[in-house]
């Protein structure tokens, strides 16, 4: 079993008292009772894990916690201090456990936690004998920023989506909680992709059709954080608006399976229900006390189009929000391009034909040119293959 | 339904089976994509007993065996499984007909389980045991079984091959881990195809290499990722090696491999047309012809088939040339820009989503009351006075007066918490932000729009304002408050009242301004219940508004005044008398004028009489100004002396109207 597959709580929860014990150790001196007590239970709980795997490994990425391949968003905010100590002053950057790992090597671990040792974490090991728990120095700026990195991200937001989804149909509500580890993930999507542009493509590209709005709303999230860069968006708004377009079809989560997953045309009353889910999903953010209101905007205006058709109904003197007709043209071209029960998936840059051909009365046209820079002008294959329309004739007429 | 349709309903329920195995692994417990495929593997048992499927299956050597018939496991994907249930020792499956959803579920998930798991908990049945599956038995040689004394059957021959087992397993595991590690790293596997295929035209060894990463991506939870990884890394190959690669092997593969269709399935619209540029056409329509053959879901081929079919159509359409770029200097980027900055800005934001609350009570689901919209509407209005948007902050409280949006069944329960929404923002602490906006502010409109705020939330909010406004130090905030007050007019007439006898002073004094401003007559009596106010300036206001509001009536307190110890306070009754043009107030201000005149301030009061008596010009006045003028001084009396050339002079203004009376 691998770290990925051990359960979630259980790797939370080694993290959560390892991060209670470095709190003991600058409170307590060291071999107090109660330091005693919470190192032995987390020598319990890391052995527990460490019976079905050879080692559980936390590494710590700037603002982010990973355990094994997997990101944790809520530990990331929760335990910011803890990773902020381990990188900036202990310059740890990775914490592994392997099978055997003693008292007094927990102890050790605790000790330098809590006060450092002045020694580099490999003279360290050395001298306090520690074979079972090896440190890593913290991973340089560089390292930080790859598309591994990226892919993981990805995964985060669909992980995290899918426990909001599963929140929901239990019929609760969604949480800030939730919404702020979201935007943990988001903001790591956006960092990996100022680091590399060329990974809204490379990402975007991942579909699956069985969670075709899970994944759907993080491809969105994707394409509209690469029209903010290229638009220029100071940092501040491209996180909101990352937040926003992966938030952006929270409504279809309550929109039967049968209706979204349908082969054939909807009928009208399926319509109906189909045509509420902005209204949905904007119910549902709006009912988050202090949490910013564009997510809120845009998951109700983002299939309003330029005319004020579309849906929900608005008068025409409705002011649509820019982020609402960023990710409405991010959703019609990721809609476009994905294979889907009732559509097969249209390439790039035939997709970006059919939303010119809509006209500036659906879309806002200089967003669909945004789109088309990016698709045209980013290298698309591993080792940067020739972008879209450039080196290779184009297939479909302008 | 004949014997030998029985394998076939068997492997249909296996594939159902696994299908739902695989679902309640990858996802979490409620999710729908497992509960349908939960209830789909229920509904496919009840059917398959109705067709003959044997309540007992038995787990043999290449197949799966029942009383009277078996299912050769020729297909991949049954023989994995059965080899799965081989290794877990599992010799037989019994289904009870009665078998709930639920319990199928409890076995998935025990099957998901690893050894050790199964191992811990004491075996397959005790887990099935213990979450109270009786519908389903597991039989075999089971990991984690026990003998009859209670102790684990393992003996030294066991021990051996687990340990052995122990071994390959930790091996597996950590071969496992560098294959997850790979598939998320496109150019590692890159790097790792290509090794792969060295000398370069190894195409065999890369498709196998391919179908060995099939399944181990398939049973992971970020498969499409994994498999995304997969297809840039085939798409990325040199042109060589990636046409054998499709032409020869992963193509034809089709026809026998589920697995490679599904990597297949995984390509974009963009790999399907960058590969009609690879691979020759016709074997492109054989790909097409051998998906639609294939057992999978109707829809999934004939997507793919489309967009194949898509693919070489356009592959005869002529390249058409392509639009130049938006440049970075583009004027409409540039507009863009500014609009989604502006657009991000909190008040603009605020405002925006105003909107989108209006829209959403007027369409929300619920039978009840929105409680919860009005409420963030609240706190909507306290954050546009923090943040300077006064009129939105106005706009909120119009609509939710107007109550156009709320069904017509809940304005009963509106009204009464408009009213108590109301009240909370009349307290202090939402009035104080009014005021706090007014000391920022430089919008000459703020004070309309702030009375109209009060106006609206009644006499409460107004008497917390004027409160506010007497602690207030900064004369330029207290002139804007004031003006607010003014603005409110007549309506904030009762609590101007209430407030002219405060004990600062300045306070009183300004709603007694405030009140000769509005001119409300009904004012009157409160002003006259501080005409002997302590304070000399709040007395002098007194006579402002009397004589502006109580016209004739204001005559005799007006006269009063004309004793007042306060200087100040009698100049401004005496020209305010001048005001009043009655015969009563001349011979009051004549009594006054004989008087001796002994203080500058006493000369000062008394020109001020003689240009009051100019000023009511009867013919009394005009007789008591002539007998002061021709009046006996001795020269050295100079203050008499200017008395009465001031009044010998207006009694010739008299008899000139336009001319005034001078300066001493």
């Amino acid at each position: 079993m691998s770290i990925s597959e051990l359960p979630r709580d259980q790797v939370e929860q080694v993290f959560a008292q390892l991060n209670g014990l470095l709190r003991l150790a600058s409170l307590y001196p060291p071999r107090h009772p109660q330091i005693q007590r919470a190192s032995h239970g987390f020598l319990q709980s890391v052995s527990d894990c460490l019976q079905y795997q050879s080692a559980l490994e936390y590494r710590f990425l700037g603002d982010l916690l990973i355990a094994g391949n997997r990101i944790l968003p809520r530990e990331s905010m929760m335990y910011r201090r803890f990773l902020e100590i381990c990188q900036a002053e202990r310059k740890i950057g990775a914490i592994i456990f392997y099978a055997g790992v003693t008292e007094e090597e927990i102890e050790a671990l605790t000790e330098l936690l809590g006060s450092g040792t002045g020694d580099d974490v490999a003279t360290w090991a050395e001298r306090k004998g520690v074979t079972h728990i090896v440190l890593e120095e913290p991973a340089r700026r560089e390292e930080q920023t790859s598309e591994v990195m990226a892919r993981r991200a990805y995964f985060g937001a669909v992980e995290m989506l899918r426990t909001v989804e599963s929140g929901i149909i239990r019929g609760e509500p969604v949480t800030v909680a939730q919404l702020s580890s979201l935007r943990v993930i988001t903001s790591a999507i956006l960092d990996q992709i100022l680091a590399d542009p060329s990974l809204v493509l490379r990402l975007a590209n991942i579909k699956s059709y069985d969670e075709y709005t899970l994944y759907h709303s993080v491809n969105v999230c994707v394409l509209a954080i690469g029209i903010g860069v290229m638009l220029g968006l100071p940092d501040g708004d491209l996180r909101e608006l990352a937040v926003a377009a992966i938030l952006h079809d929270l409504g279809k989560i309550t929109i039967p399976l049968e209706i979204l997953q349908k082969s054939r045309p909807l009928e009208e009353s399926e319509w109906a229900v189909m045509r509420r889910y902005p209204i949905r999903g904007a119910d549902m953010l709006s009912r988050l006390p202090g949490f910013n209101r564009i997510p809120m905007i845009v998951a109700f205006e983002h299939q309003i189009r330029e005319d004020r058709m579309g849906y929900p109904s608005v008068p025409t003197s409705w002011e649509l929000h820019p982020f609402s007709q960023v990710v409405g043209v991010a959703d019609a071209y990721d809609s476009m391009t994905t294979l889907r029960k009732h559509k097969r998936p249209l390439p790039a840059l035939r997709a970006l034909a059919v939303l010119r051909q809509a006209g500036h009365q659906a879309y806002d046209l200089r967003l669909v040119r945004f789109l088309e820079r990016i698709i045209r002008t980013t290298p698309v294959g591993p080792g940067g293959a020739a972008p879209l329309g450039a080196e290779v004739p184009p297939k479909i007429a302008g | 339904m004949t014997t030998s349709q029985v394998p076939l309903v068997v492997e249909g329920f296996f594939r159902e089976l696994l299908g739902a195995k695989k679902a309640v692994r990858l996802y979490p417990p409620g999710n729908p994509l497992a509960t349908d495929r939960l209830q789909r593997l229920h509904r496919s048992f009840q059917g398959a007993v109705k067709e003959g499927l044997p309540a007992v299956l038995r787990v043999g050597s290449g197949r799966f065996e029942w009383d009277g018939g078996q299912l050769l496991t020729r297909d991949p994907t049954l023989e994995a499984f059965r080899f799965e249930l081989e290794t877990r020792r599992i010799t037989e499956i019994g289904i009870q007909p009665g078998v709930a959803s639920w319990e199928f579920r409890e076995l998935l998930e025990s099957l998901n389980l690893t050894h050790d798991d199964v191992e811990a908990a004491g075996g397959f049945q005790v887990l099935l045991d213990r979450r109270n599956v009786t519908n389903i038995v597991v039989r075999g040689m089971l990991w984690g079984a026990r003998d009859s004394s209670g102790t684990a059957g393992v003996g030294p021959a066991m021990a051996r091959r687990q340990q052995l087992e122990s071994l390959v397993n930790a091996i597996l595991d950590a071969l496992g881990e560098e294959f997850r590690d790979l598939t998320y790293d496109r150019v590692r596997l890159s790097g790792w195809f290509l090794e792969v295929a060295e000398p370069g035209d190894r195409a065999d060894a890369l498709f196998t290499a391919i179908q060995m990463l099939i399944p181990m991506v398939e049973t992971e939870a970020d498969r499409e990722i994994r498999y995304r990884t997969i297809n840039e890394c085939l798409m990325a190959l040199p042109e060589p090696l990636r046409i054998s690669v499709f032409s020869a092997w992963l193509m034809p593969a089709v026809r026998t491999d589920l697995q490679i269709v599904n990597l297949i399935s995984r390509f974009s619209g963009d790999d399907f047309a960058e590969l009609t540029g690879l691979i020759q056409a016709h074997a492109l329509e054989a790909l097409r012809a051998d998906i639609e053959a294939l057992p999978s879901e109707e829809w999934k081929k004939a997507r793919i088939s489309e967009s194949l079919e898509d693919a070489l159509a356009e592959k005869e359409v002529a390249a058409a040339a392509l639009e130049p770029l938006i440049t970075d200097d583009d004027p409409g980027l540039l507009s863009f820009r500014e609009a989604a900055r502006a657009g991000c800005a909190p008040g603009r934001a605020l405002a925006h989503s105003v909107n989108v609350f209006f829209y959403l009570i007027g369409e929300t689901e619920s039978e009840r009351y929105p409680a919860l919209f009005v409420d963030v509407l609240e706190d909507m209005i306290s954050e546009a006075l923090m943040r300077d948007r006064l009129p939105l902050a106005l706009r909120i409280l119009r609509l939710l007066g107007q109550g156009d949006q709320f069904r017509p069944e809940w304005l009963p329960e509106h009204q009464r918490r408009l009213q108590l929404l109301h009240r909370r923002l009349a307290g202090r602490s939402q009035v104080t932000p009014l005021a706090d906006l007014l000391r920022r502010s430089e919008n000459p409109g703020d004070a309309g729009d702030a009375a109209e705020y009060l106006r609206i939330l009644g006499r409460a909010a107004i008497d917390e304002f004027i409160t506010i406004l007497g602690d207030e130090e900064d004369g330029r905030v207290r002139g804007r408050m004031l003006d607010v007050l003014g603005a409110l007019g007549p309506d904030a007439a009762p609590a101007l009242s209430a407030r002219v006898g405060d004990s600062h002073w300045s306070l009183a004094r300004s709603m007694i301004a405030l009140l000769t401003r509005i001119g409300d007559p009904a004012a009157l009596e409160a002003v006259q219940r501080v005409a002997k106010h302590e304070h000399p300036q709040v007395r002098r206001e007194v006579a402002r508004a009397l004589a502006t509001l109580g016209g004739k009536r204001a005559l005799k307190p007006l006269l009063d005044y004309l004793s007042d110890p306060d200087d100040d306070v009698r100049l401004t009754a005496i020209k305010l008398l001048g005001t009043l043009v009655d015969a009563a107030t001349v011979a009051s201000l004549r009594e006054f004028l004989v008087t001796p005149t002994r203080t500058a301030a006493d000369l000062l009061v008394k020109r001020d009489m003689i240009t009051a008596l100019a000023s009511i010009g009867t013919p009394e006045a005009r007789v008591v100004l002539e007998s002061i003028a021709q009046r006996r001084v001795w020269p050295w009396r100079r203050n008499e002396l200017t008395i009465r050339d001031l009044a010998s002079g207006a009694v010739k203004s008299m008899e000139a109207p336009a001319a005034a009376v001078r300066e001493v």
